[in-house]
């Protein structure tokens, strides 16, 4: 059977590539920060072994009286710190982003103390500090006893003509007793081993932090089960929102414009009957009857402005707000940076945000000056309406609760800050498409 | 019809909410020789205001606190069952086939129903209050068209009429005199009074004063076709 000299050669150089990776993983980058996180992972068990053993010590101790449950949820809230050093630990290793959702974050005191216990997240990071408090230490440790076995011989020159009956990978060849000059025989071997320990490191790092990993973060399933209930939240929160929306506009054209051209009709009717006999009442009806137009494009106008204005959509939002702030008795600066138009949505929502956060403040800040910028960073779009005002606004009045479920719509957020005597600055960001 | 008492000024109370709508309808109806007894913002005091004096006829806008739906037909509904045959007159934004039957379905008369855009014409608004107060009626002419297009095609005693008795049948709706449907379909007095003895015998409404069986022929049909 023939054999194809070149693919034997190119079998060989297969080798030969395998052999140089396998090689050179001590110069990775990476070799450096995984004995790093298993060289943290000592005493970091070790802290973790102390607050296993007091923890569980406490809780039995107390569990028989009336503070044992106190005692366990305070225990529980510790675990967690913990959870969280250990999280920030393993980015030595693992710079992916480890996303982390604790159920019931909001809600009452007692609500939230007790979901410490009840939340499956609180029980995975108990189970990563029990695995890393002894099996884990045994990892590192035996990882990190390869290391210091290929050190010790690296330096064997220094020392190892010193010892007598010392065990050498080399003593089956020159025996055990060596003198300075054989001792050198060890560096290679002590080479070599630095090329095991960093695939040792290797492996128990991985396992280490695939497992922190596992345990620490939420999985994806219910990462994305929380996603779905949040959308289900906001989408409610949205028709609602558009459903007081709509009923709002109907009632403000019922009671407002339209009333006002019934009014407007009715006197144009009295004046019409008067024309002949009273000229000077039919005048001054007619005098009024203009006077209610205006009221009428005026409130026409308002109620425009709250769906948004054309130039919006001809001109984007700097256009759109400028007369905004023209109109506005407190001067307002707006700073717009932005290197393409956002999104549709966007755009329309941070139209709305900023005209009635801006409303807002000329309404009841009492300020001197109001602020306006947007900027988008990479997927974002950052909105940003602050004023030098008296500050007090309340988070949960019906116009930050409407401003926050329109931003929720869109998946952002917003966030206020006002505290009382000002100043108040109102943040939102959402997806800049 | 009737004739309209023109010599005693006739005494309208009003409910709206509207301040503007209010004050603006008081002085058109006091120009106009009415006397505004009441203006009052809301049913509770609509009810007090009828208590404390009758008036010939309640103007009553449809929407009123506190909800805002449609407490001034419940007012008004209240109000005629409290004192039997009080005529009172809606005036509404929109046109609500329901809130009209739900008014006519007492069969007394005295109701009218028109749209708020109705006021422009004050000489011709000012009719419609006044036949109302003395019994009559005044549908809206879009009420009205809303009001019949149902019936149209129907079984029954309706399904008898020709096209011009349903013609004259729906200005009888609209609080029209013989004459004046006479004026609008180009026909003689005769020839009106002639369709509307035929609607009443097709409709087999018992003689029994002309106006009430003007009333119970629009009725009919509006509970008919809604």
């Amino acid at each position: 059977m023939a054999i194809d000299p070149r693919a034997a050669f190119d079998e060989i150089e297969f080798d030969n590539e395998l052999m140089e990776r396998i090689a050179a993983r001590p110069l990775d980058p990476k070799t450096r920060r995984e004995t790093l996180y298993l060289l943290s992972t000592l005493p970091a068990a070790l802290g973790a072994l102390a607050v296993w053993s007091v923890g569980l010590a406490l809780a039995f101790a107390f569990a028989i009286i009336v503070v044992g449950l106190p005692i366990t949820l305070l225990i529980l809230w510790f675990f967690r710190k913990c959870a969280s050093f250990e999280r920030s630990r393993l980015k030595i290793v693992d710079q992916r982003p480890l996303p982390v959702v604790y159920a019931e974050e909001d809600g009452s005191r007692v609500k939230r103390t007790i979901s410490l216990a009840t939340d499956k997240q609180t029980w995975k990071d108990v189970g990563w500090l029990a695995f890393l408090s002894i099996p884990g230490f045994i990892i590192a440790v035996l990882a990190l006893s390869v290391w210091f076995l290929a050190f010790a011989w690296l330096i064997y020159p220094l020392y190892g003509w010193s010892l007598s009956g010392d065990f050498t990978p080399i003593s089956w060849l020159i025996g055990d007793n060596v003198n300075f000059f054989e001792t050198f025989l060890v560096v290679p071997c002590g080479l070599a081993t630095v090329v095991v320990a960093s695939w040792a490191g290797a492996g128990a790092s991985y396992v280490l932090q695939e497992l922190s990993r596992g345990l620490l973060g939420t999985s994806e399933e219910s990462l994305l089960r929380g996603r779905v209930t949040e959308l289900e939240r906001t989408r409610e929160e949205t028709l609602t929102q558009q459903s007081t929306e709509m009923s709002r506009i109907e009632r403000d054209l019922h009671d407002g414009a339209q009333a006002r051209l019934v009014a407007l009709a009715m006197d144009l009717g009295r004046a019409e009957q008067k024309f002949d006999d009273d000229p000077e009442a039919a005048k001054l009806l007619v005098g009024q009857a203009r006077d209610e137009a205006q009221r009428t494009l005026a409130e026409l106008r308002d109620l425009v402005r709250g769906i948004g204005p054309q130039i919006l959509r001809d001109r984007g939002l700097e256009a759109a707000l400028v007369p905004l702030a023209a109109r506005s008795p407190i001067p307002v600066e707006i700073k717009i940076d932005l290197d393409e138009r956002p999104g549709e949505r966007a755009e329309s929502t941070a139209y709305f945000v900023i005209s009635e956060a801006l409303a807002n403040a000329i309404k009841h800040s009492g300020a001197e000056k109001i602020n306006i910028n947007a900027w988008r960073n990479e997927q974002w779009f950052y909105l940003r309406v602050s004023d030098n005002g008296k500050g007090g606004a309340d988070e949960n009045g019906e116009g930050l609760r409407g401003l926050r479920a329109r931003v929720e719509a869109v998946d952002g957020k917003l966030v206020v800050d006002s505290p009382a005597g000002g100043p108040t600055i109102i943040d939102a960001w959402l997806t800049f498409k | 019809m009737a004739d309209v008492q023109v010599d005693k000024p006739l005494r309208v109370t009003i409910v709206e909410d509207l301040a503007l709508l209010r004050d603006g309808l008081t002085r058109m109806l006091e120009d106009n020789g009415c006397n505004v007894i009441a203006a009052v913002d809301n049913p509770e005091d609509f009810l007090k205001a009828l208590e404390a004096e009758r008036p010939d006829v309640a103007i009553v806008d449809v929407r009123l606190p506190p909800t805002f739906n449609d407490e001034g037909v419940r007012a008004a509904i209240e109000a005629r069952s409290r004192w039997k045959g009080l005529p009172v007159l809606i005036l509404s934004q929109y046109v609500e086939q329901t809130y009209a039957s739900e008014l006519l379905a007492d069969g007394d008369g005295g109701v009218g129903y028109l749209l708020k855009d109705r006021v422009a014409k004050v000489a011709d608004f000012v009719d419609a209050v006044k036949r109302v107060a003395s019994g009559g009626m005044a549908l809206d002419p879009e009420a009205v068209s809303q009001l019949m297009a149902p019936a149209r095609g129907i079984d029954g005693p309706f399904a008898e009429l020709t096209d011009r008795e349903r013609e004259v049948l729906e200005l009888m709706a609209q609080g029209r005199s013989n004459k004046a449907i006479a004026g609008e379909l180009f026909v003689t007095d005769g020839a009106v009074e002639k369709h509307i003895s035929k609607i009443f015998d097709k409709l087999d409404l018992a003689p029994s004063g002309e106006d009430h069986r003007r009333v119970l022929a629009v009725v009919d049909y509006l509970q008919h076709g809604s």
